[in-house]
């Protein structure tokens, strides 16, 4: 059930936009908002989410080109008729991708450039940094490298600025991925008690979208139009096929010490044994900042563990051989596609054209596309193809649900399942984890272990 | 990438050189990187050479110092192999078939060249080893150096690292697609790689920037340094370490 508030003024958004490649992206799209509303935007990846933030903060059109028609009346004021700098404190966001966000080496650092910039007075300043990181529970982190914060607390940071900004209309896109359960329900009690007008951008339907927005709404051919609710599917995962291989890790350590910060303690995950079979699918549940994606990376051989070892088929593999075997689809897929087009990525697996062609079919994704105009979820697919044309065993998803429809989820999850991996599944979704098949691990004061 | 992806260099340490103020440092590096080129006695380049190692071991430990002159360290041996072929006049130390390989004034050379690039990259990491880099771009501005000048000081601070290890997550991710038997990663793409990255990240960091109110800039907020304890003990070790090492060289 949707909370409702009292609520006063209007802010009108009425905006056509397409870019400079003549995709049309918008048409009219009208939505209203009442000061103080809460809004959800609930529609699947490439249908416009952060182009319209984009619009709407002012970096399209000024830096990305594209053309754009409309107004966005806010205290009677058409805000994108104004530069970027001067919307600051009319409308701010909260990016999908935070890394893109980052600009300074520190925590407090990227909390004190946009509030010197707003020019208070060093004690407000300090004031307003020490509430939002107790707000977002960052206080322990305030003089850490942003560089050593895991994709949940780079999540909360980027919440955090904006808090602190505090401008009229706040933009979150996406932003309850990524966050354990824990910071998602804080962040959703956060939002109901806040009294800013906030326009939240998703992919799919969360428990505690309810108690935080007073409407759902959804793009539709590029037109805003009321949600009518996504009718809950049984989903069916295809028969797993149990193969030989088998993937384990036991008495595994990994520590990693903060190196800018003398106050934290060093990280350390301790798995006392882990195992995955081969066409077997296992779901790997974890605090922010509990090692999960830690533990991904040993696996797949881009870090190495302090102690311990990981087997396959009974026998030790080296940290770089481990690459050859197991595909790791990162939290961020910008992390792992670097090339200009899909097609150009696709075709760095050295898959044959007619496995391309089946690639690009299945994860419906079209090979001309450059990946820098991609929507973050089509990212998720293009490296979710990417990873299906290699030859691997066994392969690790880090939240491949954030920033995906249920339904692309699915999709991808079963297309591997077919192909005989061996799948561990690192989620925040508690809905994902329990549709997922099969075991469930939770990471629990630096321990891996079974539920 | 990962545990030893990190955009700062600082490293946590509550060491003498940890200690001192932000102000001193940063006039002792670069009056060292000064000293550096005037000086031409064999004791002196020597002792450019080793002071930063000499501090940097005791501020943070052997296995940071490693990392830290590991990085030079192809760069010595490019040093070595071809700058003596450069300098071919004078007392020969070694020849083939005729033709002088290396010469006492070539040697000599390379030796000047290495201590005075070891010292002065020495001191450079030393300085972003032991100080957060918001306290340099504060005592740039403590200093006096215009606002949008610092700014700039500390973007460059976070991305040139940064650049650093995009490049080792494109590796990492070059390798992960690798044939089973193939090791390394493709040197070629991977560079290409990096620039369209680069490239990409511009707009981005540019409209971030002016997101969060560059160019809005309402009011300069003042930098106030404190004066730590024993600021100008701090001063004085520096002028004495500096001076004796312009006397001796």
């Amino acid at each position: 059930m949707l909370m409702h508030r009292s609520l006063g003024l209007m802010k009108e958004l009425e905006v056509s936009f397409s870019y400079s490649t003549g995709e049309e992206i918008f048409s009219s799209f009208s939505l209203s908002v009442e000061e103080g509303e809460h809004v959800l935007v609930l529609s699947p990846p490439g249908s416009g989410k952060t182009t319209l933030a984009r619009i709407l903060t002012g970096s399209i059109p000024k830096y990305i080109d594209g053309n754009i028609e409309g107004r966005f009346i806010v205290s009677g004021k058409d805000i994108l008729s104004l530069d970027i700098k001067d919307r600051m404190e009319i409308v701010g966001r909260v990016s999908q991708n935070t890394d893109e966000m980052m600009l300074f080496s520190s925590v407090e650092e990227e909390l004190s450039f946009p509030l010197e910039n707003l020019g208070l007075e060093q004690a407000e300043i300090e004031k307003r940094i020490d509430d939002v990181l107790a707000l977002f529970g960052l206080e322990k982190y305030r003089t850490v490298s942003t560089s050593e914060l895991s994709g949940g607390e780079k999540r909360r940071l980027m919440l955090s600025v904006l808090f602190a900004v505090n401008p009229s209309v706040y933009i979150l896109d996406e932003s309850f991925d990524e966050l354990s359960p824990f910071w998602r329900r804080r962040l959703a009690g956060i939002v109901a008690a806040s009294s800013n007008t906030i326009i939240a951008l998703g992919s799919h339907e969360l428990g505690e979208y309810s108690t935080a927005f007073d409407r759902i709404v959804t793009i539709a051919d590029g037109k805003c139009r009321e949600y009518a609710g996504h009718p809950f599917q049984a989903v069916s995962f295809p028969q797993f096929r149990l193969g030989n291989s088998r993937l384990a890790a036991s008495s595994l350590i990994i520590e990693r010490k903060h190196r800018s910060s003398g106050i934290l303690p060093a990280f350390s995950l301790s798995v006392p044994y882990f195992e995955l079979r081969e066409g077997e699918c296992v779901t790997i549940l974890g605090e922010n900042g509990s090692g999960k994606s830690s533990f991904s990376r040993v696996l797949s051989g881009l870090i190495e563990e302090k102690e311990g070892k990981v087997e396959i088929d009974g026998s030790p593999v080296s940290v770089k051989d481990r690459r050859h075997n197991i595909a790791f689809l990162m939290q961020n897929p910008y992390q792992e596609l670097f090339l200009p087009t899909v097609l150009d990525e696709l075709k760095s697996t050295k898959a044959g054209d007619d496995a391309i062609r089946e690639a690009l079919s299945l994860f419906s994704l079209d090979g001309s596309a450059y990946i820098q105009e991609l929507s973050y979820g089509k990212a998720k697919m293009v490296q979710a193809a990417l990873f299906y044309l290699l030859p691997r065993r066994f392969v690790i998803f880090d939240e491949l649900d954030s920033a995906l429809s249920y339904d692309d989820f699915v999709r991808i999850i079963s297309l591997y399942i077919k192909k005989g991996c061996g799948i561990a599944a690192i989620t925040h979704d508690m809905k994902i984890a329990s549709m997922l098949p099969g075991r469930k691990l939770r990471i629990d004061d630096g321990v891996l272990h079974e539920c | 990438m990962g545990c030893s992806m990190n955009v700062s260099s600082y490293v946590y340490g509550t060491s003498f050189y940890h200690r001192f103020d932000v102000r001193p440092k940063l006039i002792a590096t670069l009056a060292f990187s000064i000293i550096a080129f005037i000086v031409s006695s064999h004791a002196g380049l020597l002792l450019v050479f080793l002071i930063p190692v000499l501090i940097m071991l005791l501020s943070v430990g052997r296995k940071e110092t490693w990392h830290c002159y590991s990085r030079l360290l192809p760069l010595f041996v490019l040093i070595i192999l071809f700058a003596p072929l450069q300098e071919r006049s004078g007392e020969v130390l070694f020849s083939a078939g005729g033709f002088v390989l290396a010469t006492r004034e070539g040697a000599e050379s390379v030796l000047r060249i290495i201590a005075r690039l070891g010292g002065i990259s020495g001191a450079l990491m030393l300085l972003l080893l032991t100080e957060r880099n918001e306290m340099i771009i504060k005592g740039l501005r403590a200093f006096h150096m215009p606002y949008n000048a610092a700014l700039a000081a500390s973007m460059i601070l976070r991305f040139i690292p940064y650049l650093g290890e995009l490049f080792a997550e494109i590796r990492d991710s070059m390798s992960l697609r690798l044939e089973e038997g193939r090791r390394g990663y493709p040197i070629l793409p991977s560079i290409t790689a990096l620039v369209v990255a680069s490239i990409r990240m511009i707009p981005e960091t540019a409209s971030s920037l002016e997101e969060r109110g560059f160019g809005l800039r309402k009011k300069a907020a003042g930098v106030a340094l404190k004066r730590p304890e024993y600021y100008l003990i701090q001063w004085l070790i520096s002028a004495i370490i500096l001076l004796s090492l312009l006397i001796l060289g």
